[in-house]
This record gives C-alpha cells, structure tokens and sequence, in this order.
C-alpha cells in the first residue's frame, strides 16, 4: 500500500533523510524508533507534506500514487492522517466545527456525501465517550487551553472522525498518564482493519505493549538501521540506542 | 490625540495659540541667540576650537526648528513654554564650587566598583573631583581633552547619529557644546567594575536660572563590555535648566548596562536625548530612572541597525507635588532577528505628572523581530495625572510583537492583608510602592546605586519604605 | 514563497460583488459647493428655517478649517467643488409604502441582499433605505408606531418629530466638530432617525441600508438614535457602492444619546466598494460616530465590521457622563490591496464608576495599512472608572503594515486602565494543520480569520454575523497568501 523508495529529504541545507526505504502493506502496523534527531519527526511531517522540508531525492506511492505531488490536503484526501507531535492551537475556531469542516472536505474529495450538523453531532459525541473525553472539550477552540494528555486525545478522536486509509502517530505516546495511554491505544486498536495501516512513531515500548506492531524499524541519521518484529522494541527498551552510536563509529572507520 | 474635539470654537483658540507660540518661538532663539554670540565672541570656549564648526551648525539648526509647542505630536502632554520662558544664563567658565560640589556628591557616594569617574559642575570638568583607572582597553576623558588627543574619533561619532525626537533641543546642546564626557571601549574590552559620569548643578546667578548643557559621547568596540552610569544631580533648590544629549555606538556584539539616573529639584529643569546605535549581536541595557523635576523630559532612541541586535529598556520615574515628567522612548527594528524588551514604571503622587510614549517601529527588512513593551503606572493621589501612549507601527509580517499598559493605584485588598497584620496604613502604602519600583531598582547593574535610589525615594518623596 | 502568501494571494482575486449601477432617473444638482447649494438642498427638503441657519453656519466654519491629516493614511487632496452634493431617485412624491417604490431600486436592494418586501414580511428586521442622498423606503413603520418608536428617514423626522429632533441634533457631535462632521452638519441630505420612547424595548432589529449609486457624488447621512429612559434599541446599519474608477466621499455623522438605563447597540458591516487591488477607485469612508451616555446606568455599544472603503477614517466613541455608564466597541478592520484604515474609538470616562471595553481586531493583507486608534480618557471625577482594551492585528504577506496607537489618559487614582495588544501572522504551523485535515489553503485561511475575530462577530446579531462572516473571506480573496 504504502512504498517509500530511497527517500532524502533536508531542511535548510541540512540532510536529515538519507535514503529510507519502507514498505507498508494494508492492515500492518510498522513501529518506527530511534534516538532524538534520527529523523523521525522529519519522515512522519515529510509524509504529511510539510513545506519546511525539501524532498531532494527517492518517491512515495500510495496505492501506486505519488504522494509528493500533492498538496498536505490532498493527501489528507487520499487518506494520509497525521497525529501531530505538537497539535496546534486554532484560536476562536470550536473543535467541533473544525473537525466537521475537515471531515467533509475530506469527503467531498472523496465525491462522497457532507455530513450534516446533526448527523455529525451523534457521529462525534459516540467517538469523545469512547475516547472517555470531556464532551465540553468539542465548544472549546481547537487545542487551545487543552491539557497535554487532552491534545493527544483530540488528536486521536480527529483521526477516529477522518477513518485514515494511512495514519501516522507522531510520539502520540508522550506526556501521557498511564491511563490516558490506555484510552489512546484502545482508540487506535479500535481502529485497526485489514484496509487500513499505521506507523508509529515512538521512543518507546510502553505504547507497543498496547498497540503490538507487526514490524518495528530503527531510524539512526536518517536511514532505516535494522528491522525486526515486535521483539526488537524490547530490545531496545532493554540496551537503549548507545550500540547504534558504536556501530556507527565502526562503520565510520571501515 | 489628535483627534478633534468637541468644543467648536477651538479653531479660533488654535490660531491663538499658534500666533503666541510664533511670538514666543521668535523670542527665544532670539534669547538664545544674544547668548550663543556672546558666548562666541567672548572667547569663553576658547578651549573649544575643534567644535567650532559643530556649535555654528547646532544654532543654526536650533534655529531653523524653532522651540516646540503643545501643537507637536511629541509634546502633545509636555507644554514646553515653560522652558522657553526661563530667562537662562550660561554660568562662567572654570567656576567650579569645589566644595558645594562635593557636598552634593556626598548624597551620591561613590559606587563600589567605580574605577573612573568624571565629575562635571555646571558643565565644567571637574578634575580634583574625578579619577580614572588608566586600565587597557579603556578611554574615559573630557571630551575636550579626547578631542585633542584624538579629533578625529571624537568627530566621526560626534552629533553623528540623526534618531532623536526632541530635534530643536538636541541642536540646542550642540550650540552650547563646551566639554562632556567621551567614554571609550577597545575592542573585546571586557571591563569589571563601572564608569561613573556624574553631572552636577549648581546654583546660577542671583536671580536667573543657570542653563548647561551635558554631553556625552560612548563609543564601544567591537565585542566590548561594560556598565556606565551617568547621573544627574543638583544642589539644592535653586533653578536650574539642564539639556543632556549622550550618543552611544555599539559596534558588532558589542554589550553595554547604562544607567542614566536623573535627580532634579521640584524647581528645575531638565531635558535629555540619549541615542542609541546598535549593530549585529549589540546588546544594550538601558535602565533610566528619574526622581522629580519641575519638569523633565526624557527622549530615548534606540536604533537596532545590525542581525541579531537586542535592547532592554527598563524606566522608574516618580513624581510628587506638581511635577512634570515625560519619558519618550522609540525603538527601530531596522534589521532581522533584532529583540527588545521594555519595561517603564511610573509612579505618581500629589498633583504630579506623568507622560509615557513608548514607539516601537518595525522595518519591512526586519523580519522575526520579538519585541515586547510593557508600561505600568500607579497613581497614588486623587491630583495625580498619567498619559500613557504605547505605539506599535509594523511593516514586516513574521514579527512577534505585543505591548501592554495599566494603569491603576494600589490593590485596596493588600493594603487591607498588611494593615490586618499591625502595619500602619503609611507604610503599608508605602511598602507597595516600594514594592511597584522594586523589579527596576534590583535591575540596576550595581546594588549600591539601587540602595541609594530607594534612600532617596524614601527621603525625598516619603512614599517608598525601605522593604 | 510560504503557503500562506500563496493562499493570500489566490483569495485576493475575488471580486467585489456589489460593484453594479442602477439606471434610475435622479434628481441632480451641479457639482460644487457655496450656500446656494445649502439653501437649494435644505428647500427641497422643506426644512425649517432654524436646520437652515444651523446648517450654514456649519458652513461657514468649515470654511475655516483644514482637513485634519493626523490619521495614518496618505491620499491626494479632495476637491470638494467637484462634489455633487445631492442626488435624489426622482418620484412624484413621497412613497407612502413600498408600492410607491420605483420597481428599478427594490430591484437594487433585492441584489444587494436586502429584499425590502421580504424583509417587511418574513425577517422582522424594520429597514431604512437610503439610495445616494436621500431614505427612498422605511418599513414596518406602522407596527413601530404602535409602541411610539420612531423609525423614518432624518428628513421626515425633521419634518414630523421637530421637538424630538431638535434638542439632540448636534449635541453629541457639534456642527463644527470636526473637518468633516462640519462638511456633514452644512450638506447632510438624509439618514435615519429612531427615538425609542421611555421603557420601551424595541422588538425588532432596526436597519439602514446606505446604497451610494450615482457617479461624483458624495454621500453625507446623518443619523440621529435618541432612547429614552430605560428603553432598547438594536440598530444594523450596512453599505455598498458601485465600482468607480473615482474616489467618492462619504462623510457622514452618527449620533446616539442613551438617557438613564437605556441601552443602545449599533452595529455595522460596512462594505463600501474598496478600490480595485491597484487601489483605483473606491470610497474614502470618513464618518464621525458618537454617542453620549447621559444618564446613569446607560449603555452604548459599538459593533463594527469594516472591510470595504479605499480609505477608512473612523472612531465611534463614546461620552460616558452617567454614573455607572457603560460603553463598548468591538471591531473588526479588514484591509487588502491598498487600503488604508486607520479606526478604533474614544471612551471618554466623566461619571463614576464608568465601564468601558474595547476589543478590536486588525487584519492586514496585500499592501494595506491598518492602525487602530483609540483614546481612553478619564476625568478627574470619575471615581472607579475602568476600562480593559485589547487589540490584535493579524499580518498577511510582508507587504502591509499593522500599527497600534493607544492613548491613555487617567487623571483619576482610582481608575483601572488597562491595553493589551499582540500582531502576529496566519502562523504555518496552523495552515499546515488544517491542510493536513483535509481543508484547502483557502478555507484554512478563513477558518483562521474568523476565529481571530471571534470575540467581536459574537456581537453582531445573527443575521449580520453570518454576512459579516463570508465577507470576510470575501474581503480576502486574492490576497491571502
């Protein structure tokens, strides 16, 4: 479903993606780790099609189309979701109405029909009580005011809403109590489909013991280092990201 | 504001108004004018020859600007008729009142730390009252004697900068410039310690009131540091009119703490233009404090020219009886990644009062400029007046820019929670008020000179405890 | 160049849809202006001698004066003797209803939105139309009548109401306040005026819709909104003018007087044709608008939304004399292209305990300027008088400029002044968000500015609110980028 082929991408002259290789195919759930500044973040909004990064080299199909020829919304049409690492404040615009704005144009791309306001309503309301969110939470402007764990939890109703073909969580994980962990994985396990995959971004294990991933990858300076199974994020948890820094300096010599 | 009023005959009260300030404006360049010649002619700056061409120059500005009126947008709150009508004289040169002078500098004892200090009475050099350091990396001399030493750098800098707003002024202490003091930084001097340049006035004639006019010329090498501290005193009551102008060059990450702190006697006058030019990755502390004055008017402009250049602005004035004391301060962001902060205070008691007009102008070059400004004020008397005018003029969009101001008087329920403790209702006021000034005077760049500042307060305006 | 200037630029292409002329017979007077002029207009309208002498009087100050140039604004000079100064629809006679209505101008107001007959029937919202010079329908005048609400054109009240109209014409705004109110006070042709009589709260919103048609002629309405003790008035006032190459004046006075516990809200979506995106054409919108609290416990709000005119001068104020009075202005100023705002208020505080709020939002596109200019004054007798300003420009594209200039002057102790104001841009990071979401850069764009100016929307009334809204986004067509 998703392929990215030999994907290098640099900010301010600056490579931060040095040729990343992956394949996602439907229904997979791919865990990608690695130590601060591997470039992560990078892939995740590089997906996304944020501008402050200049793809240079290599290609993303989506269902056999090419991602980086479209605009962020047309992407998000094509079902590319991006929970965000740091969710942005919308002054004076009320979650609920940003969240039906968005789920329409997203259907309209789709030549599907708008949802009306009050079917929308019942729509909404059934997701925030799954996601044990406060209801008050849709009147209130988009994240702004919201606590850390609060955003998060927006983050993943907006995607519950937008039923991603793709979606991708960018360290949805931190700032989270250990129940509102539970909340959020139980809101993406709901989720999981045969149709539709995920990659999770994260630095830790604690969020792959609730949403067991088939395949977990190592970011290390912009390059998929190693790949394995679920397993491999207990070993990391376990030996933290220091043998990479040793490997590297190996390679460096040899 | 300029915005019209409600009265309909104001016009014909504008025409007036307008005929008697061109009446008065003759006037005084007139006056002005009898005491330049004579002053020239008289050969009473003989020492002065080097600055000959500057002093012509002045005059002539002075006079082709005239004196300002109320109808000015800068003096909108600041009617400067009084200063034209003061019938000045220019005190004789070389009278130096050792000892009434020293008896003043004794209320302002020397600061711990202070390797030079240059005295100025009645605009006079005062060498058995000054002492300098001699360190590397470091001038600080009369201007005159500098000039002589060194004319060419003195001149290149000197009256160089154009960003004042009190022009007519400014010109003015050029006309009359006889000596000053020049301050000097090699580059990457970094000093311990401070330069102390301390202004005195004495008394005038019998009757009229003497007019001098201070100047002081910083110019800071590239990567320099140092902390400078000007301070105007007076002796007594007597009238006086003092009109300063200090020029400050920063060259590239270039970091100077200035303390400009003005103490005027409720019958005297003072006016000030300090300006201030920034380049790249200068860093300028700018804390100015003003006590008293018939009337005091302070113009500060501060011209951030380089990438990455920063200023702090940061200003207590305090005012009681029927004092008058205006701070203008203009901030250009003229290039990229610039910062500044500012933060004036005024506090205000009796009939006094108090003006603030705070400009910031952001440049269309200047992109990701930060730039905050805060003015507070606290009215303590029912007589007290405050016109508060924070400007924010922006031609660039990736700015971040907010500026906030409040005014009010002390929150009743603290005064009420230190009363309710045994405190008595003075002091309790007065504890507050110290408190209001508090985050400025710790500010200062030397402890001693806050400590003395709240002496004073407490002595002269009898508003702040000591806490 | 970033998304947002692309985005800005795509919006700005939209096109002003009020931009068409009505073919209509008028009456016209010569361009130019000297007391014949006066005299003609204020003998056509029957007036009586005293509006005569007031008005030439007018006259003769404003001789005196000179067009202030204080404002943050640049525009070449006015020749006002190239100024017509009246231009009426012709008709036999006064329309007694709307069936006396030249059919052309009900056609006009049904494209300008404001179908007068539907409006009469269905959305009982009260109108007053005022086409060029002079107020062609008034509706719903019967059902007002009932309850002693005044509602009709300024000429007719002067006519019918003479012992309403004259002790508060000028009162508020003095003949010879200002350059342009004096301009007003000699030439006003028209306008509206409301008295709403003690106690009564009016049930309907009133309405003015201000139409100028004619090519060259200026537009000098006055309005005048007396509410008696403890009474209520809501007051829509909306604008539109054909696309001209020319620069076309618009100067009119506004005044209310709120007696004790009266409460008067005055809102406005003013859309005056803004000039083409070369800043060609368009109206110089220079209004003077004040009101006057002057019994205890009154109240007067001011809610503006402002995105037309080549070149807005505007601040309504308010005068808070009665103790406990409270005045309001929120504000929304939208420029594009070459416009030029330069607006805000003055909250005068005279009584004790005088409340005011001032909340005003600024949004710069293209190469506008925007300023918000706002004095809040208060007087040594007004004990425990506050106020709370908060202003906030929003930057589109680095060719604009955003300027705040607060005046504040307290001279009492135990006034509570206080002014906060932030300029920021459309940041990426939230563009970015919401295009992620699925909405276009367009809709992310208006998303944004209408979240921005929240606060002062929420005041409009609802009708007003959703127009104010898509205007918007309209105002920004083109220039978002």
């Amino acid at each position: 479903m998703l392929e990215i082929r030999n994907l290098h991408a640099e900010v301010n002259g600056v490579e931060i993606l040095r040729g990343i290789d992956l394949v996602v195919k439907s229904g997979e759930v791919h865990s990608i780790m690695g130590p601060n500044g591997s470039g992560k973040s990078t892939l995740a909004q590089v997906l996304a099609g944020r501008t402050t990064y200049a793809v240079t080299q290599g290609e993303v199909l989506l269902d056999g189309k090419n991602l980086l020829e479209l605009e962020p919304e047309a992407r998000a049409g094509e079902g590319v979701f991006l929970a965000f690492q740091y969710p942005v404040e919308i002054p004076g615009v009320s979650n609920s109405y940003f969240l039906r704005a968005a789920l329409n144009a997203v259907r309209r791309y789709r030549g599907e029909e708008e949802v009306d306001a009050v079917d929308f309503l019942a729509l909404v309301r059934a997701k925030v009580a799954a996601l044990e969110m406060d209801p008050g939470l849709l009147k209130r402007p988009v994240n702004e005011g919201f606590s850390g764990g609060e955003k998060k939890r927006n983050e993943i109703l907006q995607m519950v809403v937008l039923e991603p073909r793709l979606a991708i969580l960018d360290e949805t994980d931190s700032g989270l109590d250990i129940d509102a962990l539970r909340i959020v994985a139980n809101g993406v396990n709901a989720l999981r489909d045969p149709r539709r995959s995920f990659i999770v971004v994260t630095h830790y294990q604690r969020l792959l013991s609730h949403v067991v991933p088939d395949f977990v990858h190592v970011l290390y300076a912009g390059r998929v280092v190693k790949s394995g199974g679920k397993e491999l994020a207990l070993e990391l948890e376990e030996h933290g990201y220091g043998w990479l820094d040793q490997q590297f300096a190996q390679a460096a010599r040899a | 504001m300029a915005m019209a009023g409600s009265i309909s005959n104001l016009p014909r009260r504008r025409e007036r108004e307008q005929a008697r300030a061109a009446t008065m404006s003759t006037e005084v360049r007139d006056r002005y004018h009898e005491l330049f010649a004579l002053r020239e002619q008289g050969g009473g700056v003989a020492d002065a020859a080097w600055s000959t061409g500057l002093r012509h120059r002045g005059f002539e500005r002075f006079a082709e600007l005239g004196w300002p009126t109320t109808r000015m947008e800068d003096w909108r709150h600041t009617n400067p008729a009084p200063l034209a009508s003061l019938e000045v004289t220019l005190p004789p040169a070389g009278r130096v009142l050792n000892g009434a002078a020293r008896r003043i500098l004794n209320a302002a004892p020397v600061l711990p730390g202070a390797t030079d200090r240059l005295v100025f009475v009645d605009g006079c050099y005062a060498p058995g009252l000054s002492y300098s350091s001699a360190r590397a990396g470091l001038v600080a001399l009369p201007l005159a004697v500098a000039a002589r030493a060194q004319e060419d750098l003195v001149l290149r800098h000197l009256a160089s900068i154009d960003g004042g707003e009190s022009g007519a002024l400014s010109a003015l202490n050029q006309a009359f410039l006889a000596d000053g003091a020049f301050v000097w930084l090699g580059e990457e001097a970094c000093l311990e310690g401070l330069v102390e340049v301390i202004h005195v006035s004495t008394a005038g004639d019998d009757c009229r009131p003497a007019a001098t006019f201070p100047r002081t010329l910083v110019v800071a090498g590239a990567g320099a540091r140092a902390v400078l501290v000007e301070r105007y005193v007076c002796a007594g009551e007597t009238t006086h009119f003092a009109n300063a102008v200090t020029e400050v060059y920063l060259a590239p990450d270039a970091s100077l703490a200035h303390c400009r702190v003005t103490e005027t006697s409720a019958r005297s006058y003072h006016v000030s233009s300090t300006v201030v030019h920034q380049h790249a990755g200068s860093v300028y502390r700018g804390h100015a404090i003003t006590v008293g004055g018939a009337l005091v008017r302070n113009d500060l402009a501060v011209a951030l020219d380089g990438v990455g250049a920063s200023a702090v602005l940061a200003g207590l004035f305090v005012a009681d009886g029927r004092e008058h004391l205006d701070n203008h301060t203009l901030i250009r962001h003229n290039r990229a990644s610039c910062t500044s902060r500012e933060l004036y205070k005024g506090i205000l008691a009796d009939h006094a009062t108090g003006v603030f007009r705070g400009k910031i102008v952001v440049a269309p070059l200047a992109q990701k400029t930060d730039s905050r400004q805060t003015n507070r004020n606290l009215l303590l008397s029912q007589g007290a007046t405050i016109h508060s005018q924070p400007q924010l003029e922006i031609y660039a969009d990736d700015v971040k820019c907010t500026h906030g101001a409040a005014t009010g008087r002390l929150d009743e329920e603290s005064v009420f929670y230190l009363c309710s403790r045994g405190i008595s209702l003075p002091d309790a006021r007065g504890i507050l008020t110290g408190a209001f000034a508090a985050e400025l005077l710790d500010g200062l760049p030397s402890e001693t000179l806050g400590e003395q500042l709240r002496d004073t307060l407490h002595d002269r305006v009898g508003l702040v405890r000591l806490c | 160049m970033t998304q947002t200037t692309e985005a800005l630029e795509q919006l700005a292409k939209a096109d002003y849809k009020y931009g068409f002329f009505t073919e209509i017979e008028a009456d016209t007077v010569p361009p130019g202006l000297d007391e014949g002029i006066i005299r003609y207009i204020s003998a056509k309208k029957r007036e009586p001698e005293w509006l005569l002498d007031w008005r030439l009087r007018a006259f003769r100050h404003w001789q005196t004066m000179t067009e202030p140039r204080w404002a943050h604004i640049t525009y070449g000079p006015i020749d006002y003797q190239s100024i017509v100064y009246y231009s009426a629809p012709k008709v036999g006679k006064a329309p007694q209803s709307l069936d006396d209505v030249d059919p052309e101008l009900l056609r006009t107001y049904d494209r300008l939105g404001i179908p007068l007959r539907e409006r009469e029937l269905l959305a009982g919202v009260a109108v007053d139309a005022v086409f060029d010079s002079v107020s062609v329908a008034t509706t719903f005048k019967e059902k007002l009548g009932e309850l002693g609400i005044v509602f009709c054109s300024f000429s007719e009240a002067v006519r019918e109401h003479p012992d309403l109209v004259r002790p508060y014409l000028g009162s508020v705004v003095p003949a010879g306040d200002n350059y342009f109110a004096a301009l007003n006070a000699a030439v006003f042709t028209d306008g509206s005026f409301v008295y709403v009589p003690k106690g009564v709260r009016c049930p309907m919103e009133l309405s003015t819709y201000f139409r100028i048609n004619a090519a060259a002629t200026g537009q000098f309405e006055r309005t005048l909104i007396v509410a008696d003790e403890g009474s209520y008035v809501s007051y829509l006032e909306g604008c539109t003018a054909p696309m001209r190459d020319e620069n076309q004046l618009h100067a009119a006075v506004v005044e209310l007087v709120a007696l004790e516990k009266a409460q008067i809200k005055y809102s406005t979506v003013q859309n005056w044709y803004p000039g083409d995106a070369e800043g060609k054409g368009g109206i110089y919108n220079f209004v003077t608008k004040r009101g006057a609290c002057r019994g205890a416990h009154a109240k007067i709000s001011w809610t503006q939304v402002e995105t037309g005119s080549a070149i807005t001068w505007k601040y309504p104020s308010c005068i808070l004399q009665g103790d406990y009075s409270i005045g309001e202005f929120y504000s929304v100023a939208l420029t594009n292209h070459l416009q030029q705002a330069d607006t805000g208020t003055k909250m005068i505080h005279i009584g004790k305990h005088t409340r005011s709020t001032i909340i005003s939002k600024g949004i710069s596109a293209g190469r506008a300027q925007n300023t918000y200019r706002g004095q809040v004054r208060v007087l040594k007798a007004a004990e425990g008088a506050r106020n709370f300003t908060q202003c906030d420009s929003l930057l589109m594209g680095d060719k604009c400029g955003a300027h705040t200039f607060p005046y504040i002057d307290v001279q009492n102790a135990t006034a509570q002044v206080e002014h906060e104001a932030s300029t920021s841009k459309i940041g990426e990071d939230q563009l970015f968000y919401c295009r992620q979401r699925g909405l276009s850069n367009e809709d992310a764009v208006s998303m944004i500015v209408n979240g921005f100016c929240k606060q002062v929307l929420a005041e409009l009334p609802m009708e007003f609110a959703v127009e104010a809204q898509k205007l918007l986004g309209i105002s920004l067509e083109g220039s978002v980028g």
